[in-house]
């Protein structure tokens, strides 16, 4: 029995800190998007309006600069704080979020595929994504941002161990 | 295991009787028929051809159709031998299906009711393709007693090439015995009466006179029903009375029927190693469920069965399609008969459930009341009285929802399964057999992190491949966690 107050474990590794620059980066791409958006919506919405809309339009750029402020300076450092994972003998647990937070954990006789994932912006960074994919559409883990090398090099491990141990029963 | 040996099936052709239910159906002309036949109906019309010309373009549609049916009977074929089912298939692109028995999931066979006439059947192999996907092979149509023969021949042939992944599971419920039948459930006439309350039989009536309302006027109703349906003008509010009962019953007569049209003698049983279900009053549908692959099982009860204690039972299955409607083992029925049916059918799980902790209660109420009630301020400041009456009355009216959604919530786990319960206007039990986890996920937000609770999400490869214990106690989540999956989900907790 553990405490009500109990928490789950944290994983035992952070993941690379490249992840910072890619967030902050697509934080500030979001964020002139609205920012263009919410300037341009200021700008036309005519004076002769109802209020409630004024009143939208006039605090849409506030909003967000507010959120600009959160996804390049705030979030990506949270979430860097957050993000763990960890591959145990009989399993890959992570842990991913800010806010909301998520603990998953898959027994690695389950793993159907391991696929590597590098998108455009990861290889700028020199990061890559392993994800890992279950029998159920709710059970796919996906350890992000890693070291492109580390990557590299966890993936084809699991893929081995997963076919040496796989449970088709599922 | 002592199955017949079975040395398969030679080259066969189908059932010859389907040339005239293709025929008449148009089947296969129906593509090209559907384009063809605007254009003869207006070339009928303008060129003046009345009826001589009206009944040849009849013939020679006719004539058409047939022969396209028999193009097609001319050119399929299937066989059986010793590992796979072999359907051949096209007229000039020839395309050849190979069904490994060992990857047949489920035989289904459906008559319609023009199949029935001419004793025959639609046979559907549903197999598991290699990539994790279903695939199909569809036998349209072989004879009534082929299609009961070729079902057991290829379930068998299944259970004879699977014998190692038989042997795995000892928590088979029945022996792979075919000659064994043992019945679970039989729909009671009397239970129909349960299917006006049940949204997707309710939706059928409605369907219909949705459609039917829009020319409402041109339909050849006798003068008394119109009576009960139209409101004349100036009608008193006696009359309105009146024809809204009258609306009711026609679409709870209307349910009525659906429920039955879909679910008339229903029959669950176990044959071999299989839950074989029948059902239907017009198309006669039969489908069979690996026992083997069963992995646990839905209670599901809208507030219209929850309030006359009936419930609906749907079985979890791994890779198969179609669950909700396919997974059936009981449409209708009372609580207590579809209790019976999971503990005799699935498995039994009898330990109580543990309620979650008062906080879980709080968010409830906080997400029930909550929106409608910042609605009812907002309408309220510009000026809305009427509206905002409305929202208040739907915010007091969630403080109900909030208190049902909470006594829903509660979970449990015994040696081999857990149990997880929610939801208010749909209330579902849920009982997932510990091998069927593949995965757990713990979801906390900030809120949640604050009140002292977690959502545990059990990750299945069946069913909707997840299912949440909404606002466990931190504790109490962790708890069920390393007791349904101590070994490999261990890491969770400890170091």
């Amino acid at each position: 029995m553990t405490s009500p107050r109990a928490a789950p474990r944290t994983p035992a590794y952070q993941i690379s800190r490249g992840a910072i620059g890619l967030w902050t980066l697509e934080g500030a791409i979001s964020s002139l998007f609205l920012l263009a958006a919410a300037i341009v919506a200021a700008v036309l919405v005519p004076s002769a309006a109802p209020a409630p809309l004024r009143f939208a339009a006039a605090a849409a750029p506030y909003l967000a600069g507010a959120y600009a402020v959160i996804a390049v300076a705030i979030r990506p450092r949270l979430r860097y704080r957050v993000h763990r994972w960890e591959v145990t003998e009989e399993s890959v647990f992570t842990l991913t979020g800010w806010l909301t937070q998520n603990w998953t954990i898959i027994p690695i006789a389950r793993i159907q595929t391991v696929d590597i994932n590098r998108g455009a912006m990861q290889r700028l960074f020199g990061l890559a994504s392993v994800a890992l994919l279950t029998a159920s559409s709710k059970g796919t883990v996906e350890i992000v941002h890693l070291d492109a090398g580390l990557a590299g090099a966890v993936a084809p491990d699991l893929a081995h161990r997963a076919a040496a141990i796989r449970d088709e029963a599922t | 295991m002592n199955a017949p040996p079975t040395s398969g099936l030679t080259e066969q052709r189908l059932d010859w009787r389907v040339l005239v239910v293709h025929t008449v159906t148009f089947r296969q002309a129906r593509a090209i028929l559907s384009s063809a036949g605007p254009i003869a109906v207006v070339v009928a019309v303008q060129g003046n051809l009345g009826s001589v010309g009206l009944i040849g373009i009849a013939v020679a549609a006719t004539l058409a159709s047939l022969a396209f049916s028999v193009l097609r009977w001319w050119r399929f074929s299937y066989q059986i031998d010793a590992q796979r089912l072999l359907v051949r298939q096209g007229l000039l692109t020839r395309s050849e299906r190979a069904v490994p028995l060992d990857r047949v999931r489920g035989v289904d066979v459906e008559a319609s009711a023009l199949h029935r006439l001419f004793r025959i059947a639609v046979l559907r192999v549903d197999a598991a393709a290699g990539t994790g996907g279903n695939d199909e092979a569809v036998l349209d149509a072989v004879s009534a007693t082929d299609a009961r023969r070729l079902r057991e021949l290829l379930l068998v042939q299944r259970a004879v090439g699977g014998g190692p992944a038989v042997a795995q599971a000892p928590e088979v419920a029945v022996a792979p015995d075919v000659a064994a039948e043992r019945v679970f459930a039989r729909l009671d006439p009397r239970w129909l009466l349960y299917a006006p309350l049940v949204g997707s039989y309710l939706a059928v009536p409605l369907a219909i006179g949705g459609t039917l309302l829009r020319d409402v006027g041109s339909l050849p109703i006798p003068t008394g029903l119109r009576d009960l349906v139209e409101i004349p003008e100036g009608a008193g509010a006696g009359r309105i009375a009146l024809s809204l009962i009258g609306a009711l019953a026609v679409v709870a007569v209307g349910a009525l029927l659906a429920g039955a049209v879909a679910n008339w003698g229903f029959v669950l049983a176990a044959r071999g190693s299989n839950l074989v279900a029948e059902r239907g009053l017009l198309t006669r549908r039969t489908v069979s469920l690996e026992i083997d692959r069963i992995r646990g099982y839905v209670l599901s009860q809208g507030l219209g069965l929850r309030l006359v204690r009936a419930a609906r039972l749907t079985a979890l299955v791994t890779g198969l399609g179609d669950q909700n409607r396919r997974g059936q083992l009981l449409p209708l029925g009372p609580l207590r008969v579809a209790e019976d049916v999971a503990a005799s059918a699935v498995r039994r799980f009898d330990t109580p459930l543990r309620p979650h902790p008062s906080a879980a209660l709080r968010r409830r109420l906080l997400r029930a009341v909550g929106p409608p009630a910042l609605i009812a301020v907002v309408l309220l400041l510009v000026d809305l009285p009427v509206a905002a009456t409305v929202a208040a009355v739907v915010a007091v009216a969630g403080v109900a929802l909030g208190i049902d959604r909470y006594h829903a919530l509660g979970h449990a786990a015994d040696a081999a399964a857990l149990a997880v319960r929610s939801g208010s206007v749909l209330r579902r039990r849920v009982v997932l057999e510990q091998r069927a986890l593949v995965g757990w996920r713990v979801r906390q937000s900030w809120f949640q992190r604050r009140a002292g609770l977690v959502t545990v999400i059990a990750c299945v490869g069946a069913g909707e491949g997840g299912y949440d214990v909404l606002d466990c106690g931190t504790g109490q989540g962790l708890d069920l966690v390393t007791a349904v999956s101590p070994g490999w989900a261990g890491s969770l907790t400890t170091h």
